[in-house]
């Protein structure tokens, strides 16, 4: 009976040092972790690895593109609103000087092409525009935004080749930069194009005895299509301005830090590095 | 730091002219220049425009719209060379093909001489309208300013932005252009030295990748020597009671006739009883013993001569007794039996550290268990003994002899050469950044 009361006892110890030792090995791996944590000693964790930026400045340029086309092709290029002898009119011309209705004002024409006999011939209109802008301005116009179609796609198509070839970074932000410049000098064309338009409202109020007698009263004249083109154009100048400069900020950091590392160095190590 | 400074005043300079440039372009062909004042219907002032000047009939208006034209033919040339200058700053910056940038830098200070112009043109404009009788420059609504003064004042600002451009970059560009034809020079003596260096890199590459593909061999032979060597050594421990270590076959030929002192080497003392036959001094048999060290023939006695068994004579005396130790074996064959012996214990002795270590780790932790008034700091501090000790195992685990291997990236196909230990080895390609594991 002794015996038996023993190895019952023994199994009991037997019991207590496995859920001690049980204890003792949680203990130990929580220490464990905490130190890990502490320490930084875990596995670090995997670096993201940033994916290759895709450019997308040649789709902003044919969205720009297209939507500018469709602008001059189908928005209306001036709204004329005047009073005459015979009642007040109102007008919308399209591209190629095209009246949809198929009116035809002596006046409006007075406008553009001075019929002046008497004067001294010193101008053929009063307002510096003829009716030949009305079909040479928005010609040249879209010339300029096929280009700049043209340009966008051409980088996409480099964009996506870049992607596949792996190209160096600083190559990809130099072509950026330059057709980022070349969209600005577009863009500078198309602006100056269609600023005649804006030009006229200083003629229209210096001139407006001129035009008074032509016999319109209380002119009201506004280019749709030239004001939009404007607005467009400008928004090409600042993307192209904003994306050179981005460009160029990343290469002077880039350059900045070359210059840090390499004054530390020389500190640490000496000049003749 | 000049580097830095420059290329972002640069760019702030381009910047600021190609802004200006466009500007004026604006004002040109906005603006209303000048007035006329006329004697038909209407007797007041015509003011034109830009485009009405062009096509103006009077041969005043159209020498004036001349000078507007090459104001405005000067202006885009500013903003083209602006843009061109800015795209300098860029690949100059970017490190790239900096000479072609440095060029454009250089090529962007030509808008002194444009911005010059116009400044001149403009005030030749001016003059021109002041000094006629019938044509007036047209002034700004309320004020007695002329619209002609603004692109004058452009012009000037464009003049100040460009001198301080010039002034900036002319002279470091050219300065860095002339330091890059220098360096280009010294590279075009150098391509020599390079195509040399280049056949050398190969030539290694190639020895490397021989070397790679010899060490399993070469692995091979070193397990056949190491089991040869244990079983070496068993026979030595047996062999080391007796004093002196020979062949099984030869020691029974060679006998010892007495052995005064254990101290002293036998070899003074007393001579060996030697079989009938004399040793062969000839190479050719020594060669022959050499190759078959297990062959040997039962009438010649052998004996090692530094790592070497050779015929016995008596005239090696001394040396045999330089190159013996109190045992009976050379110190080399010793030396060569003890390296064996541990590189075999390494692994098992490594096992056993860090069996240890562990053990000491958990009697620490299982004192800190028990231990719960122990503070947190203290704990940590423990911990990072704890960490230490660990450390210290993996690296001298680590510190295994390393293979050079040479790697080639799945994604880029960019070669590295690689340190690879035992363990299972992480790897970055330098390229292209991928990640992968050699095992």
């Amino acid at each position: 009976m002794h015996n038996i009361e023993q190895k019952a006892k023994k199994e009991d110890f037997s019991d207590i040092r496995k859920i001690r030792k049980s204890a003792k090995e949680d203990i130990l791996d929580e220490t464990f972790k905490k130190a890990e944590i502490s320490k930084g000693l875990r596995s670090e964790p995997e670096e993201n690895i940033t994916k290759k930026p895709f450019l997308k400045l040649g789709i902003i340029l044919i969205i720009i593109a297209v939507l500018s086309l469709a602008v001059i092709n189908n928005l209306p290029w001036m709204y004329i609103k005047y009073k005459a002898d015979y009642g007040a009119v109102e007008e919308l011309y399209y591209r190629d000087f095209k009246n949809e209705e198929g009116h035809y004002y002596k006046e409006i024409d007075n406008i553009f092409e001075s019929p002046c006999v008497n004067c001294s011939n010193n101008s053929t209109n009063y307002i510096g525009l003829t009716k030949d802008d009305f079909s040479n301005i928005p010609k040249n116009t879209s010339y300029g935004f096929i280009t700049l179609a043209i340009l966008g796609i051409v980088f996409t198509i480099i964009e996506v080749f870049r992607r596949r070839r792996n190209f160096s970074i600083n190559t990809a932000s130099i072509i950026h930069s330059v057709f980022a410049s070349a969209a600005l000098f577009i863009g500078v064309v198309v602006a100056l194009l269609s600023i005649k338009f804006i030009g006229f409202y200083f003629l229209l109020y210096y001139n407006k005895p001129f035009i008074e007698v032509l016999g319109i009263k209380n002119i009201i004249l506004i280019f749709i299509a030239p004001i939009i083109l404007i607005v467009i154009s400008y928004a090409i100048i600042m993307i192209a301005i904003i994306v050179m400069k981005i460009n160029f900020n990343e290469f002077e950091k880039k350059l900045k830090s070359e210059k840090s590392h390499l004054s530390y160095s020389a500190n640490r190590y000496g000049d003749n590095l | 730091m000049k580097k830095v400074e420059k290329t972002k005043k640069a760019a702030r300079l381009i910047l600021l002219i190609i802004f200006l440039s466009i500007i004026g372009l604006i004002l040109i062909s906005l603006l209303p220049w000048i007035s006329v004042t006329e004697d038909g219907l209407v007797k007041e002032n015509l003011h034109f425009n830009f485009e009405m000047m062009q096509k103006s009939n009077n041969k005043q208006i159209k020498d004036l719209a001349t000078d507007l034209i090459f104001i405005n033919i000067s202006f885009w040339v500013l903003t083209i060379l602006g843009i061109l200058s800015f795209i300098g700053v860029t690949i100059y910056a970017s490190g790239k093909a900096s000479r072609i940038g440095l060029i454009l830098l250089v090529s962007g200070s030509a808008t002194l001489i444009f911005s010059v112009l116009i400044v001149i043109l403009n005030w030749i404009f001016i003059k021109t309208i002041k000094e006629s009788n019938t044509i007036s420059a047209s002034a700004i609504i309320y004020t007695p300013i002329n619209y002609a003064y603004i692109p004058l004042a452009f012009g000037i600002l464009l003049l100040i932005s460009s001198i301080r451009y010039t002034w900036v970059i002319l002279p470091y560009s050219i300065q860095q252009l002339k330091s890059s034809t220098k360096e280009k020079k010294y590279a075009e003596k150098l391509v020599d030295n390079k195509k040399i260096k280049s056949e050398i890199i190969t030539n290694k590459e190639k020895s490397a990748q021989e070397q790679t593909s010899l060490e399993p061999k070469i692995d091979e032979d070193r397990g056949e020597i190491e089991q040869w060597l244990t079983g070496e050594v068993q026979n030595i421990e047996k062999q080391a009671v007796k004093g002196r270590y020979l062949e099984p076959e030869k020691e029974k030929q060679i006998e010892l006739e007495e052995i005064t002192t254990p101290e002293q080497p036998f070899f003074e003392e007393e001579p060996l009883n030697i079989g009938e036959k004399k040793p062969e001094k000839s190479t050719q048999a020594k060669e022959k013993i050499f190759k078959e060290p297990y062959k040997k023939s039962k009438e010649t006695p052998f004996m090692y001569y530094n790592n070497r068994l050779e015929p016995f004579s008596p005239e090696k005396k001394e040396e045999k007794i330089k190159g013996l130790d109190d045992v009976g074996l050379t110190h080399s064959f010793e030396e060569a039996l003890s390296s064996a012996i541990q590189k075999r214990q390494t692994e098992t002795n490594m096992k056993d550290i860090i069996k240890t270590e562990v053990k000491d780790i958990k009697d620490k932790s299982n004192v800190i268990s028990k231990e719960d008034k122990v503070e947190k700091p203290m704990l940590k501090i423990q911990n990072e003994e704890m960490l230490q000790t660990k450390e210290e195992i993996s690296s001298q685990i680590n510190e295994k002899p390393m293979k050079k291997i040479n790697v080639k990236c799945p994604q880029c196909k960019h070669i590295t050469t690689i340190e690879k230990g035992e363990i299972i080895t992480k790897i970055k390609c330098p390229n292209c950044g991928k990640e992968g594991v050699v095992k």
